[in-house]
């Protein structure tokens, strides 16, 4: 009986420390999909970075600028705007696009407006303390012949414990000398029913 | 024995998981580094802290505290809110964003829950905050984000607003007013032990707090529109200003909402919160000491008087006597004339032009405590009654037989036994009789009434602008008393105003 019970005893011990104590983690593929709670998440930059880098890619205008200038246009990331209703980190999408146009060879990006501080900062720096070879010129810097600008927009229906959250995506390409909009792109393929337990155990 | 063996374990393991995660601590999951330093908490360094103004050490303490699951969302709130004045801001958003998806879930379910449970005590259940709270919760956070130079974000927890606006406060109206299902075993248990105890029902409802009305129901906050107005003219949107202008102007047509737009002129708007939100208190109803016109003495006898009025049962075979009880039904209640205002005029002055402005006042958030108690009141009487006739009931009938056994058991010993074996079953049946007693008052000690509220929110709120030439300019914020004596000075460090642009200034007197 006493090891009935002293059997009984470190069996509860034991499930106590684990079921409140440990904790689990899995590694999964990047690129698999993982909805944890319906708001924005790095699947929706995947799906909504790929359709607009696509489509900005194969732009024409952007194909006929390198034919009439001989080179692929300069361009710099400006302001993509979260008008939604949830916190969104909108410069995770700036980068990947980014990042994307650069490897396309498509365009070439220059530093952003604070990039750009710290490497002027890093110039004069220069121009005081490096040697005359290695020192960088000042008053050399590429401008940009467009600026990329976007919105991050949402549209929320709710009904009891079930919710839609749409997503709306717009990404712009602007002309910097004549402020024309020479590529607008949009992606709108972000949508999600979410319904959330009405009773709880 | 194999089985028995298996069922203690298997019963012993659930018990243990179901209470053993239970309590979780207030600083689980946060960027500490961000937040006031935690401190151990003590309830009188605490009161002091806060009365002097330092609301980080007060967040600090309640950080170290471990809470029950069912009251994160409560201590979340007083904490972030403590933050938001002390001017963590980013702590405080932390905390709020961490909040505001609890509560959207818990919102959720109350809304889509069909039968309530009436002998479930309300502070056992989950917390989910009131419908107040859910949207200050973003008035808040939207003002931590604007305090910490991110506007963007900020006008995302105004979005957050307008959109629960839409989505959540038109349906709890409907939610609030719709009268509740109690589960119908439960009902019908409470109509057996009514009729067992003699109460007229029907008197008994008369003493319910009245029903709401659509008047009662919570839906907007004329400082949420106020600072949605002034955040959508910063961020240029004129089209959705002018609509919080005319919903603002609709809700409190005595405040001059009006934030003009000058080319040549950059304006200056203050928000500023002072005292602090009153507090729910628990009203009880004593039956029969309050409802004595309502008996229909069913042949025991009352004694005492008033409040303390008991019922004594007749005695059972064998001259048992069931102990002498009252029956408690309690229920939230407010009082807003008794709160204490400290703080009765703000009065702002500029110190490059001398010019003086008393702000008007914008909302009084006691009046959303206010609501909330009316919409709540008279389902908790209901769900009160209910519980208690109930619980009563059975702690009665477990009584009686407690008692009984007790008397059967010693039947020989009480009648023939020698003196000290008598003597024995005395005490016995003096322990017996005892532990019924303390069963019996033990239902009206958990009969309880839900006054859990956020603390921290503040009493009022109250705003006005400046419009001024483009330069910098310094300002002094004076918290009066009703003597016009100034309670506390806050000096706003200068800041620029240009042409055309509006800038939003907070300032708080809440301790």
């Amino acid at each position: 009986m006493k090891k009935y019970v002293l059997v009984i005893l470190a069996f509860a011990a034991s499930v106590a420390l684990f079921s409140c104590s440990s904790t689990k983690v899995e590694r999964v593929d990047s690129e698999e999909v993982v909805d944890m709670d319906g708001y924005w998440n790095d699947s929706d930059v995947r799906i909504v970075c790929e359709s607009l880098i696509n489509d900005c890619v194969s732009s024409k205008t952007i194909a006929n600028y390198s034919k009439v200038n001989g080179r692929a246009p300069v361009a710099i990331v400006g302001k993509i705007s979260n008008d939604s209703d949830e916190h969104i980190d909108t410069s995770i999408v700036a980068k990947r696009f980014q990042n994307a146009i650069i490897n396309s060879g498509v365009m070439e990006f220059v530093s952003d407006k604070f990039e750009r501080e710290e490497l002027r900062e890093e110039r004069f720096d220069q121009a005081d303390n490096a040697s005359e070879k290695t020192a960088k010129a000042i008053g050399n810097e590429t401008g940009a012949d467009y600026m990329l600008l976007g919105s991050i927009k949402s549209i929320v229906q709710k009904e009891g414990n079930k919710s839609v959250r749409a997503y709306f995506v717009y990404a712009e390409l602007h002309d910097m000398e004549s402020n024309k909009i020479v590529w607008s792109g949009e992606n709108s393929s972000i949508k999600k029913i979410i319904k959330r337990p009405s009773a709880k155990f | 024995m194999k089985k028995k063996f298996l069922f203690i374990v298997l019963s012993i393991s659930a018990a243990v998981v179901l209470f053993s995660c239970k309590t979780v601590s207030s600083a689980d999951g946060l960027e500490l580094s961000a937040h006031p330093k935690v401190v151990n908490y003590n309830e009188k360094k605490f009161n002091s802290e806060f009365n002097k103004g330092n609301f980080s050490k007060c967040a600090g303490m309640l950080l170290s505290q471990s809470i029950g699951e069912n009251s994160i969302i409560k201590q979340n709130l007083d904490i972030a809110l403590l933050e938001h004045f002390a001017g963590y801001y980013k702590a405080s958003s932390e905390i709020m964003n961490k909040t505001d998806r609890l509560m959207d879930e818990a919102v959720t379910k109350s809304i889509t829950k069909s039968v309530a449970s009436a002998t479930l005590n309300e502070n056992a259940s989950e917390y989910a905050g009131t419908p107040y709270e859910y949207i200050f919760i973003n008035v808040f956070n939207a003002l931590n984000y604007y305090n910490d130079g991110n506007m963007e974000d900020a006008l995302v927890e105004i979005r957050k607003i307008n959109n629960k606006q839409k989505e959540y406060s038109a349906k709890y109206g409907e939610v609030a007013l719709k009268k509740e299902s109690i589960d119908s075993k439960e009902i019908t248990d409470a109509d057996i032990a009514a009729s067992f105890f003699g109460v007229n029902v029907a008197a008994l409802k008369l003493k319910s707090p009245s029903a709401p009305t659509e008047n009662d129901v919570f839906k907007d906050s004329e400082t949420a529109r106020y600072l949605s107005m002034i955040f959508m003219k910063m961020s240029g949107d004129e089209g959705n200003a002018r609509v919080d202008y005319d919903i603002l102007k609709k809700m409190n047509p005595a405040f001059n909402a009006y934030v003009s737009s000058d080319d040549k002129k950059g304006n200056v708007s203050f928000l500023t919160f002072s005292n602090l939100i009153g507090k729910r208190y628990e009203q009880n109803i004593y039956f029969p000491g309050d409802v004595l016109s309502g008996i229909f003495t069913v042949n025991y006898s009352i004694v005492g008087y008033g409040e303390n009025a008991m019922i004594m049962l007749p005695l059972l075979s064998d001259n048992i006597q069931i102990p002498a009880f009252r029956i408690k039904f309690a229920y939230p209640a407010f009082d807003k004339t008794c709160i204490e205002k400290k703080v009765n005029t703000v009065r702002v002055s500029c110190d490059e032009t001398g010019e003086i402005l008393y702000l008007e006042k914008l909302e009084d958030f006691n009046d959303a405590v206010a609501k909330d108690v009316k919409v709540k009141g008279s389902k908790a009487f209901a769900r009160s009654v209910v519980r208690s006739l109930t619980k009563k009931m059975a702690a009665i009938t477990a009584g009686t037989a407690t008692l009984t056994t007790a008397a059967e058991a010693f039947d020989g010993v009480r009648k023939n036994g020698s003196f000290g074996e008598q003597m024995l079953y005395r005490l016995a049946y003096a322990s017996a009789y005892a532990s019924v007693v303390a069963a019996i008052e033990a239902v009206d000690v958990s009969e309880t009434a839900d006054l859990r509220q956020c603390n921290y929110l503040p009493g009022e709120s109250n705003a006005g602008s400046f419009n001024l030439a483009p330069g910098v300019y310094s300002f002094t914020v004076d918290y009066l008393d009703v003597n016009n004596r100034i309670i506390k000075e806050d000096k706003i460090k200068p800041l620029e105003v240009r042409a055309g642009q509006t800038v939003l200034v907070e300032s708080e007197c809440v301790n």
